[in-house]
């Protein structure tokens, strides 16, 4: 859920990780008790293991006790927490208030009781699958296991009739592992056909295709996608056989998925740098178009373009200089191509060197580059 | 390959299987300092010292290795080079970024790349985080954390298991007074004990008898296999019943007696390596000496042994081929 209006969302506080610690015990002990509050020595007994895992600095330097007593007084400031005397007795309650987070893609929300934790549970989970080599395929059977059957031959005659449909692409892994469509892989194979894979319309697709690749989601992706033909105690089988390399029951891992589905879809935004430039002119008289930084990095397209060349040539650049993408004040859409100066002139020069020694044509206009960036950047490498 | 990058990082990142993404310009004033983004005790944890001199380095035109951040561009690995590039004003720096890093991650990712660079962090440093993810529930490759920090795994195998022991302890109201004369070894012997009558008579024979660590995996080693917990118990109680002038001993305050029998012990052993051949190879000048001592030795051998037969009750043994001699049990086991 977004954070509610009143809050301050830009900041969170640099102790968020102590305080929503905190929050989780309070909320896992008045859950488990049916009490509506917790005792400060209670609190410091179930919060004060995990905080030595988060904060093992600032408790040897601060305290054990009064560290966590500085961040019970924060959470109560924050109005995450209210305490109250019985007898004497200091009780602290949660408020209807939750701590902040802020998830992958930057939005600052309401924190979700156990969402920490429950991350940390699925990441040994997909790292125990990981080390155990799990793969999903041996449990979740394909039509194509049993290739005279009456269903992967019903797909064999389907797809001689129709094609491969490409409306509905096969997403192969980095791996190559094809989870979803091994029926339709096979069938194509038999019948000489093409096969459409997935392909990515952006890097920041592709980026998040490959972040939710984990050895879990390929379990819910075979399950998921064979929903309608599975029988429910193949899928039982698979979610065992999870289970048993877990070490934990799958009705706990699938809480846990469950409670973190918000934040495993949520992607982060890509990095844009943005530079501070000035333009040069390639020659006396020509418009000034070259961006350049102060740090001397130079936006290739605008160099390239004004010494002649079309701005695809920057690929044969790929190999010799280290690309840096950066968005200007004079750059708009996709991020734009930097490149050090000192960087460009011995690249440039090795790219001629080899080009030449290959028998390939050298555009002429590169010396020219070269040399501008020589004289530009008064190297002595020139 | 950008010069700030740096495969021994990326190496590192992608064992973990963290995504990741190199940013050779991320904006400083975005990079955020919170409590625990590094596992150093220390309270300089980037050294004044240490920041001056890689500011100098920087602005004399020295490329450092990026620093790793989380998608919220809090700071992970690179504290030092991080306040050296504020320290000159830089506008950017080179980072990883790495998505979706749980505050657990960025810990152990903390502690590995600190050992790989900067100052490493101290035993005592290394063993607080291990121990302390130990006792939040955790489980410890580790093969993994050895590669991590440079502590033999044997080591933190042991760290873990006296950890592990501690916790049990606790759990069964046994409190760390009770038992903080206890070496790391014997705390990891202790806690093999399955069953929980066992462990608590086990323990207590080991803080009041101060059982060294390859005794008690002797008799516990037995206990556990007993058929029946009857069985087990009474395995312990045996082990007491020998013990019992030690426990007496130290109940009244007194260090137990060191046998003389520690020391013979090992030199018997050692002599058990060597085969009549071995004895034999003695040079010319030495051999009336050698056979001197020898013969000595035999007779304080034949005087030991029948003594012992008498006074140990030992009638009944039979006298051990010379092949077993030359193979003693601890030379066995670690063969």
């Amino acid at each position: 859920m977004p954070a509610p209006e009143g809050y301050r969302t830009e900041d969170i506080p640099r102790d968020n990780a102590s305080r929503l610690a905190i929050y989780d015990v309070l909320w896992e002990r008045t859950s488990a008790t049916g009490r509506p509050g917790v005792t400060d020595d209670e609190l410091f007994e179930h919060v004060i293991g995990r905080l030595r895992v988060l904060v093992p600095r600032e408790l040897h330097l601060v305290g054990n006790r009064a560290y966590v007593e500085e961040k019970v007084q924060a959470c109560v400031d924050a109005g995450i927490i209210v305490a109250a005397f019985d007898n004497d007795r200091r009780f602290l309650t949660l408020t209807r208030r939750s701590p902040l987070v802020r998830y992958p893609d930057g939005e600052v929300r309401e924190y979700s009781p156990g969402l920490e934790l429950a991350r940390e549970r699925l990441d040994r989970d997909n790292a125990h699958l990981r080390t155990a080599g799990f793969d999903v395929r041996k449990s979740v059977p394909s039509i194509a296991d049993e290739p005279s059957g009456e269903q992967f031959q019903a797909l064999v005659a389907s797809m001689g009739e129709h094609g491969f449909m490409k409306q509905f692409p096969i997403v192969k892994y980095e791996d190559d592992v094809v989870i979803d469509g091994r029926a339709r892989l096979r069938a194509a194979a038999i019948l000489h056909m093409n096969v459409e894979y997935l392909k990515y319309t952006s890097e920041k697709d592709r980026k998040a295709a490959h972040r939710r690749d984990t050895p879990l989601n390929r379990v819910l992706v075979a399950v998921h996608s064979n929903a309608g033909r599975l029988p429910r105690e193949v899928v039982d089988i698979a979610h065992e056989r999870v289970a048993d390399v877990t070490g934990r029951t799958w009705d706990e891992t699938a809480a846990d998925l469950k409670l973190t589905e918000e934040w495993r879809r949520s992607i982060s935004p890509e990095y844009s740098p943005r530079f501070d430039v000035k333009k040069l002119a390639y020659r006396e008289g020509d418009e000034a178009k070259i961006q350049v930084t102060s740090d001397a990095k130079v936006m290739l397209r605008s160099l390239i373009e004004a010494a002649g060349l079309s701005n695809y040539k920057i690929d044969n650049l790929r190999d010799y200089v280290t690309f840096e993408r950066a968005r200007s004040a004079h750059s708009a859409g996709r991020k734009a191509v930097f490149a050090r100066a000192e960087d460009l002139i011995t690249g440039i020069a090795t790219m001629q060197q080899e080009r030449l020694t290959a028998k390939r044509k050298v555009d002429p206009e590169w010396e020219q580059i070269r040399q501008w960036l020589v004289q530009t950047f008064n190297s002595t490498r020139g | 390959m950008h010069p700030s990058a740096s495969a021994q990082t990326e190496s590192k990142l992608a064992a973990r299987h963290v995504r990741f993404v190199f940013e050779p310009n991320l904006d400083i004033n975005q990079i955020r300092d919170v409590e625990g983004n590094q596992v150093r005790l220390s309270e300089h944890r980037a050294p004044k010292a240490m920041v001056d001199r890689y500011a100098e380095q920087m602005k004399a035109g020295a490329i450092f290795p990026a620093i790793v951040v989380n998608d919220r561009y809090e700071i992970v690995d690179g504290n030092s080079r991080w306040m050296a590039a504020q320290r000159n004003k830089g506008d950017t720096i080179a980072a990883y970024v790495c998505s979706d890093l749980s505050a657990l991650q960025a810990r152990s990712l903390s502690v590995e790349l600190n050992q790989s660079h900067g100052l490493s962090m101290t035993d005592e440093e290394i063993r607080t985080f291990v121990t302390s993810a130990v006792e939040e529930g955790q489980v410890l490759d580790a093969k993994a954390y050895s590669r991590m920090t440079g502590v033999k795994a044997s080591t933190l195998a042991r760290w873990v298991a006296a950890k592990h022991f501690e916790m049990r302890a606790a759990r069964e109201g046994i409190t760390i007074d009770h038992f903080k004369d206890l070496a790391d070894s014997v705390r990891a012997a202790l806690h093999v004990a399955k069953l929980r009558a066992v462990f608590l008579q086990v323990t207590a024979l080991a803080i009041e008898a101060r059982v060294p660590a390859a005794q008690l995996k002797a008799i516990i080693t037995e206990a556990n296999a007993a058929p029946s917990e009857a069985d087990a118990i009474a395995v312990v109680a045996r082990a007491r019943a020998v013990r019992s002038d030690d426990v007496k001993a130290i109940a009244a305050g007194f260090k137990s007696t060191r046998r003389k029998s520690t020391g013979s012990a090992l030199y018997i052993g050692g002599l058990l390596r060597f085969e009549v051949e071995d004895l034999l190879d003695v040079s010319p000048d030495k051999r009336v000496e050698m056979f001197t001592r020898m013969s000595h030795l035999r007779r304080r051998l034949d005087g030991a042994l029948t003594r012992a037969r008498v006074e140990w009750n030992l009638d009944d043994i039979a006298e051990p081929r010379d092949r077993d001699l030359s193979q003693p049990r601890d030379l066995t086991q670690v063969r």
